[in-house]
């Protein structure tokens, strides 16, 4: 059951998946080849971090496109037949949300694995400076611990709100927003600031977002 | 032999304009049932009930022995389902919706999956996108059939359908059930589809089972008799009233349900005032049954019999 | 130079005195009236100063006549009382009572001499809405003030770590010997994030030295350590080998109009090594290799490690005193250098290795959350 589900998703996001494993396999070299050229003397471990350090939102914004097309687009094939497919099959709706979770999440490994493959390449490669370390194993894990997040909720908010879950999340941000300011007025915006920061740091559920994404630091 | 569907007591609420009303009904096994009614009366509420996808407010549902919703999924592996509109992946081609169906049902046949592609003219590698309406009703009725269900529910299967089509789906499950003996619960609102392989029948209208009889009850049961002096009152009649027509200054026609000849006496003797003449009894066909039914359960719900 | 020449070159002389003269002439008198407006532009500025001083202390009287005063190791917080808020006032009170306590334990008698050198205090405090106060805090400086906020409820510990941190000394005032070392405020608590910057700063510079010191090499550190004045300094600070990336780092600072640096930055660019060196010796910000506040802690690091004399011993020292730091410091605290700087170097180091969190709570985080997102997923069946 699980391979064919892992089949159909595979099937519907292959060219997704591709296209972040491509991404992610070139960004350590482009990171690189951007520390590189940016100054003179390629060795100095300055420029180098200033090149890793400007790819990371490539990175970040790589993991959250691709862990929203990956957790959506599933659920409008099944909600353009309003789900009866999966409500006539025989397994529990939670088995097969959680087939469907799986499976997502899986194919999501691919880019991760592929960051790494492409991290240890361009390592291999290049020569960095000693007071520096590599950490092509960090950065693959936390690209994928991202990804699974961004995952986990978008699919999480699709399989809740179903087709109003664009209108909730605009509510919720806006709501957000609204709320902050009116804090902010009432002098209460430690609420916003502790809201914030149990959101982005360990173990809140943006904290592998604010993280570090450096292939190379010190 | 137990049933092969059960309910008792179906409560059910879509909004505030239409709701399912203590709903009884009981599909004997191996039986063909035919669940008649016009469009709106309740048929895929209740058939998506008895699948589980929908919960029901109050009422028991039973489905070869498993309770529904809770066991859904137990009853789910031996019931083939057809729905009304195509459910399946239509960016899959058609080998890769049977190969994902397949995956589901440890009793899927696959050689009568191959059987029937052939048999209904598909291909593997078309694209649903690129079906027919034709070819994917044919597609899910393979796919119900392949996987050799003990109860096949099927949902307006040949709505919107050509005569040919028509025919060549039906006999397919005719065929199915006569080798297997699988009971089957279709639903329609085409009355003379029904009377071709239906044995049982069950007629809804406005959230309300108002007649499960054999299909023979059904043919020959309801009548158009007309009356010269027809009593104002009925009490203790052998049969029931459905509507009753004024033609003439004396004559009357009435229509009833579960007529048999013998009644005629009833009217000489028993009724209030023994003066009342059967004039004709005629037979309705199928259609001007259904059709007769669903007026007088109206009339009945209005008061006006 | 011929003849000819020479005449030439007295005629334009004699033409430039004459234009020169005829234009100084006229705006003699302009450049008069001039000081005038500004002694009294500079007149008007002092009486407006004033009047706004009073006015401050007119306001701040009126505050504080409606307030409790507390006070511990130079910090003073004003707070306003409220309804139910004496038990955290006491809180307050009792965290800078600590505080103080603290600094009197580490610094002995020499606190007192950090108290008056406080480069911030807190004057000034504002019960909000409903959960925290902020604290105001201005400075010795005229004109610098900021604010703080102290979250409720008030934790006593909390308010001991603020009045370290805040009760920071001014190291020029208090120990001028180290005036252009190590900035202003000389922090009493060591913060690991000033050692974490000192060591990121290490092992991130464009010196050489600065790097191999921050892999073990405790010679470097003592050159990078060292204050150094003039063109010296950057030969002591960088090898050879760094000068093309140090003048690359400050080549965005050249303005369009200045042709002779972009003249020696394409050179530098073409692979002149002299060009380069030139080039950075042009930048007058080319500077030390580590800023100010890793380099406090490095003082801070000496005064920790010695007895509260030491701080009095810093301060005798002469203002115009030894370049080299590491000694001067050494003396003081009576440590040997080496161990001065090993020590120092090492906590750097060590604090940055432990500020790279394990990647297992990540894990762990996104486990859970990912399990209460599924867990929410399957919540709503649909129908």
């Amino acid at each position: 059951m699980f391979r064919q589900i892992l089949f159909t998703q595979l099937r519907w996001t292959r060219t997704m998946i591709a296209a972040m494993a491509v991404l992610t396999f070139l960004t350590p070299a482009m990171a690189w080849w951007l520390g590189a050229t940016r100054v003179l003397n390629p060795l100095s471990p300055r420029a180098i971090m200033a090149g890793f350090q400007s790819v990371s939102m490539i990175l970040i914004i790589t993991s959250l496109l691709g862990a929203f097309l990956v957790a959506a687009y599933p659920w409008t094939q099944d909600a353009a037949a309003k789900h009866v497919l999966p409500l006539s099959l025989p397994v529990t709706w939670r088995h097969y949300v959680a087939m469907r979770f799986g499976a997502g999440a899986l194919t999501l490994v691919l880019p991760a694995l592929t960051l790494w493959l492409g991290s240890v390449a361009t390592l291999a490669l290049i020569e960095i400076p000693s007071t520096l370390r590599a950490y092509p194993g960090t950065l693959a894990l936390r690209f994928l611990l991202a990804t699974l997040m961004a995952y986990s909720g978008t699919f999480a908010l699709q399989y809740i709100a179903g087709r109003r879950s664009a209108i909730v999340m605009l509510v919720v941000l806006l709501g957000g927003l609204v709320l902050g300011l009116v804090l902010q007025f009432a002098g209460l915006n430690f609420i916003v600031e502790r809201f914030f920061e149990f959101l982005t740091t360990s173990p809140g559920p943006l904290a592998v977002f604010a993280a570090d994404w450096k292939l190379v630091d010190v | 032999m137990t049933d092969a569907i059960r309910i008792r007591g179906l409560t059910w609420k879509a909004g505030t304009d239409f709701a399912l009303r203590d709903l009884d009904l009981t599909v004997p096994t191996g039986a063909i049932y035919g669940f008649l009614g016009p469009n709106g009366s309740g048929k895929t509420s209740t058939i998506r009930l008895l699948l589980g996808m929908q919960q029901a407010e109050r009422g028991s549902i039973d489905v070869l022995g498993h309770q529904v919703p809770r066991d859904a999924h137990l009853a789910l592996a031996r019931i083939g389902y057809v729905p009304e509109r195509l459910h399946l992946y239509q960016t899959l081609t058609v080998g890769e919706n049977i190969r994902f169906r397949r995956a589901f049902y440890p009793t899927f046949d696959d050689a009568e999956s191959t059987r029937l592609l052939k048999h209904f003219g598909l291909r593997e590698h078309q694209l649903l996108s690129k079906l027919s309406k034709g070819e994917s009703g044919k597609l899910m009725m393979l796919l119900a059939l392949a996987q050799r269900p003990e109860l096949l529910v099927l949902d307006e299967p040949t709505d919107g359908l050509d005569p040919v089509l028509r025919r060549e789906l039906l006999s397919s499950l005719v065929d199915y059930v006569s080798a297997n003996g699988a009971t089957v619960f279709i639903s329609s609102h085409l009355v003379h589809e029904q009377e071709r392989i239906c044995d049982w029948v069950g007629v809804m209208d406005q959230g309300r089972l108002i007649a499960e009889l054999p299909m023979q009850e059904f043919r020959s049961g309801i009548k158009r008799v007309r009356l010269a002096q027809a009593p104002a009152a009925l009490v203790g009649a052998p049969f029931t009233l459905l509507s009753r027509e004024t033609v003439s200054e004396r004559v009357e026609e009435w229509v009833v349900r579960g007529w048999r000849p013998e009644m005629q006496q009833w009217f000489a003797q028993d009724a209030a005032t023994g003066t009342t003449e059967v004039r004709d009894v005629l037979d309705c066909d199928l259609e001007e049954s259904f059709v007769e039914l669903l007026r007088g359960a109206r009339l009945q719900r209005e008061g006006a019999l | 130079m011929s003849e000819r020449a020479r005449v030439l070159r007295r005629r334009l002389c004699a033409c430039a005195l004459v234009a020169g003269g005829l234009g100084v002439a006229g705006p003699v008198r302009a450049q008069s009236d001039l000081e005038a407006l500004k002694a009294r532009a500079e007149t008007a500025k002092v009486r407006s100063a004033a009047a706004t001083a009073a006015y401050r202390t007119a306001s701040a009287r009126a505050r504080m006549a409606r307030s409790d005063t507390v006070r511990a190791a130079g910090l003073e917080v004003i707070v306003v009382p409220r309804l139910g808020s004496a038990l955290e006032n006491a809180r307050l009170a009792d965290g800078l009572e600590r505080g103080r306590s603290l600094l009197r334990q580490r610094w002995g008698s020499a606190a007192d001499v950090l108290v008056d050198t406080t480069s911030w205090r807190l004057v000034g405090s504002q019960w909000r809405l409903a959960s925290l106060q902020a604290l105001t805090l201005a400075s010795g400086q005229a004109g610098r003030r900021t604010s703080i906020e102290v979250r409720r409820p008030i934790d006593p510990a909390r308010v001991e770590r603020f009045v370290l941190r805040h009760a920071g000394t001014n190291i020029t005032r208090a120990i001028p010997a180290l005036e252009g070392f190590a900035g202003t405020d000389l922090p009493l608590d060591e913060p690991p994030e000033t050692y974490e910057t000192a060591a990121r700063e290490l092992a991130l510079s464009w010196s050489s030295p600065a790097r191999r010191c921050y892999a073990g090499s405790i010679p470097d550190c003592r050159r990078i350590l060292t204050r150094a004045h003039g063109q010296s300094r950057l030969d002591i600070w960088y090898d050879p080998a760094d000068h093309r990336a140090v003048a690359t780092a400050h080549a965005g600072d050249i303005v369009p109009t200045d042709t002779v640096r972009h003249r020696l930055r394409k050179r530098c660019n073409d692979g002149e090594d002299a060009a380069c060196t030139a080039l950075m010796r042009s930048f007058p910000e080319a500077r030390f290799p580590l800023s100010t506040n890793p380099r406090a802690t490095f003082v801070s690091h000496a005064l920790a490690r010695s007895d509260s004399a030491a701080f009095s011993r810093l301060r005798a020292a002469p203002a115009e005193g030894t370049p080299d730091v590491v000694a001067l410091l050494s003396g003081a605290t009576g440590i040997s250098e080496d161990s001065l700087i090993a020590g120092w170097r090492d906590r750097a180091h060590d604090t940055l290795s432990r500020s790279r969190p394990p990647a297992l709570p990540l894990v762990a985080g996104t486990a859970v959350w990912g399990l209460i997102l599924f867990g929410i997923s399957t919540r709503r069946r649909p129908s």
